[in-house]
This record gives structure tokens, C-alpha cells and sequence, in this order.
């Protein structure tokens, strides 16, 4: 599972450069899910390189690769993220939970 | 380093103009001590490293945040699918743009973030230079539906068919209220025919609001609605055609050819031209 945080900073008046959470979200497979902030920020069209396809690919090629590569699309000094590759325990196949729709947006905690 | 024929030529062309460079915001950049640039926050779960740094420039009285670029983090291979063969244009084309808005004058030269070319002390190998970016105000989201900014985005969409942008999207700008825009990132830019434009649903997002489009889907997401934006029109207006006479009299582009690959200007006079012929502003991804 991937996770991450989209940044976005503001430069005010006084030439301070001030970060805020924009929005955060995790890929799991092709399930993705908002976790935090503004759904607009989660631009799954976005092309970015993967090493692993060799070419350029998007959210619906492969979700968790699009995701752990996403940082790389956004080099303008404004937008910024991290990722976070976080390891899951498999659970035994009894105790699974039903999955969620495969892109569960409606979570998404507007904050602007 | 260098990557391919021509662009250390390039890159010498704008090191040798900068000491008579005298725009305040080129003079503030070069001039005042080097901040302490440092990693803005991106680093991912992969050996990617996307590094812009950014750092607080004191000089003169005044304090601003400057970003900047190295070259080694662009990825080749992402550039390479943009047609940028070489990662030394990619920051020219940065310091490119400012210098075409800068000779066109207002509007373009209050929208597009002014550049220059930064060498840090002690740099051995070409990746570790980059542009530096003046720090326009606001943040990168035009906040909907965008009432007040259709001039604005009117000469921005002007620009970005000027200089064939690859990558304007929804993101890759800066915008505040009193509505004020700001054009960031051009280093995918000054394309040729044929040449990738981003397939992402916001490319190109200023010219298609010039051709009438308020509405942009984001693919399972919401969607941006910019219905507060008036009607706007891709006939060329006064100061756009005076603009496109200027280019067009000039082989040297005001300037800015010696900073291009040779088929970069072209296609730059190219779309001079058929504007010029047209009298309208080419759409997105028309290069």
C-alpha cells in the first residue's frame, strides 16, 4: 500500500513560503481512497514515468506504481508530495474484510 | 556533462548574459547572497528523488523564496517521452520563457516567473546547476469559478501557445486574490511539431478556456468548474498582435533564438507565423 500527502505552499505578501496539507490519500491495488483534504489535488489522469513499464503510465495502468511515482510529475516549486511504501500483513483469508469499491473518492474531507 | 550538440553553447550564451542582466527580479536573484536551498518536502517511496529546493533570498531589504532546479532532478526518461533530449534545456527553457515575456513586456512580463541560470560554488558536474525560480505569490490552485481572472488567463493562454507549453495544467500555475496570476514551470516547453503534450484532463488548461471550455472532469474525481469566467475569444487582441509583428520581424526571436535548439526556434517562428496568418492564438498541443 502506497501512501500519500500532496502539498501545495503559498508564498504571502511578506515573501514567507508557507506548506499546507492539501490532501492525503492511499493506493491499495487499484482501490484508492481519500483520506484528508481536497479530492481535486488527487489527479489520477496525471502521467508520470515508471522504470518498471518503461514508459508513461496513469493511475488505471497500475495504481500503486502510478502512486510511488507521482512526486516525480510535479517539479514546479508549488505542488510537492511524499510517499510512503507501507507493508501489510496478508490476514488469514477467513478474516478478510469485504473490499471497498475501487475507488472510494467519497471519504475525502474537504478542507481548503 | 552534456547531452546533446548545441547546449553547452546554449547554456555558455546565458551564463555570459547574465552580469548585464537588469531586470530587478533577475538582478535580486544573482545578486544577493545564495540562500540555503534546501529539499521542499517531496521525496518518495522509491529511489525517485524530486527535488526542487527552495530557500529565503535577503538582499537590498527585501526577502523573497527562490526556487531551485538542479538538473538532476529531472528524469531523463520522463523528458525524453516530452521529446526534451537534453536535461540542460529543459532548466534553459526555464530561463528561456522569462526572457521572451520579459522582451514582450506587460502583460506576459508581470505573469511568467522571472529565471536565471545558477552555478552553485565548487559544482563540478553540470546536474548539480539548474535555474532558479523567483517565488510569485499565491498558491497553485485558480480558485473557482475564477471570477476576475479571465484578462489574466486570456494572456496566459497567449503565452502558452507562444511558446508551445507541454505541461500547463491546473497546477502549474500560481494564482492569489486580488486576482493575480503566475505562470511557474517551463521546462517542458518550446515544443515541436509533433511533440507530446500532457494527456492529463487540465493540459493545456488556459487555451482551452480561451476556446470556451469552463468545465474540466478530473477522471474519477470532481469537477473544476471555472463558469465564472467570462467569454473569451481566441482572436488576437492589440498588444497580442503587436507582440506576434515584433517575433516576426526579428530572426533573433528578441533574443531568445540563441537560446534554443535551432529546431526549437523554428518551430517557435513557425507558430509565429500562423498566428500572425491566422490572427488567432493556436490551440493546446498545437505546436
Amino acid at each position: 500500500m502506497i501512501k500519500v500527502s500532496v502539498f501545495t505552499n503559498e508564498i504571502r505578501p511578506d515573501g514567507e513560503l508557507v506548506d499546507r496539507l492539501a490532501a492525503a490519500f492511499e493506493v491499495r491495488g487499484q482501490e484508492l481512497t481519500v483520506t484528508d483534504g481536497n479530492a481535486r489535488f488527487v489527479q489520477v489522469g496525471m502521467p508520470v514515468y515508471s522504470e518498471r513499464y518503461g514508459r508513461l503510465i496513469d493511475f488505471d495502468t497500475d495504481g500503486e506504481e502510478w502512486a510511488r511515482n507521482l512526486a516525480a510529475a510535479y517539479r514546479n516549486g508549488a505542488v510537492s508530495m511524499h510517499a510512503e511504501e507501507v507493508l501489510e500483513q496478508v490476514q488469514p483469508v477467513s478474516k478478510r474484510h469485504t473490499r471497498a469499491p475501487a475507488l472510494a473518492f467519497g471519504r475525502a474531507r474537504q478542507r481548503n | 556533462m552534456y547531452f546533446v550538440a548545441g547546449d553547452r553553447g546554449r547554456l555558455n550564451h546565458v551564463r555570459e548574459a547574465q552580469p548585464s542582466l537588469a531586470h530587478p527580479e533577475e538582478r535580486f536573484m544573482l545578486d544577493a547572497p545564495t540562500p540555503a536551498y534546501a529539499p521542499h518536502r517531496s521525496v518518495t517511496a522509491d529511489p525517485n528523488v524530486n527535488d526542487v529546493l527552495s530557500g529565503t533570498a535577503e538582499y537590498g531589504g527585501r526577502r523573497r523564496t527562490l526556487f531551485f532546479k538542479p538538473l538532476d532532478g529531472v528524469k531523463p526518461a520522463t523528458a525524453r517521452a516530452y521529446g526534451q533530449d537534453s536535461l540542460v534545456d529543459v532548466g534553459i527553457h526555464e530561463v528561456a520563457s522569462w526572457w521572451l515575456a520579459r522582451e514582450l513586456g506587460p502583460p506576459w512580463s508581470e505573469l511568467v516567473a522571472p529565471a536565471v541560470w545558477f552555478d552553485p560554488p565548487g559544482a563540478v558536474d553540470i546536474r548539480s546547476s539548474g535555474p532558479v525560480i523567483f517565488g510569485m505569490g499565491g498558491s497553485a490552485m485558480l480558485p473557482e469559478p475564477g471570477v476576475g481572472f479571465d484578462r489574466l488567463i486570456s494572456d496566459a493562454a497567449f503565452f502558452d501557445a507562444l511558446i508551445g507549453a507541454q505541461d500547463r495544467h491546473d497546477q502549474n500555475l500560481r494564482a492569489e486574490a486580488p486576482p493575480r496570476l503566475g505562470l511557474i514551470d517551463h521546462g517542458y516547453a518550446f515544443a515541436r511539431p509533433g511533440d507530446r503534450h500532457n494527456s492529463y484532463e487540465t493540459a493545456g488548461f488556459f487555451l482551452r478556456m480561451r476556446f470556451g471550455q469552463r468545465r474540466f472532469p478530473l477522471r474519477h474525481g470532481p469537477v473544476l468548474d471555472y463558469s465564472g469566467i467570462g467569454p473569451l475569444s481566441p482572436v488576437l487582441d492589440s498588444r497580442e498582435q503587436t507582440a506576434i509583428a515584433r517575433l516576426a520581424a526579428d530572426r533573433g526571436l528578441l533574443g531568445v533564438a540563441q537560446l534554443l535548439s535551432d529546431d526549437r526556434a523554428d518551430a517557435l517562428r513557425h507558430r509565429v507565423e500562423r498566428m500572425a496568418r491566422s490572427g488567432e492564438v493556436l490551440r493546446a498541443g498545437d505546436f
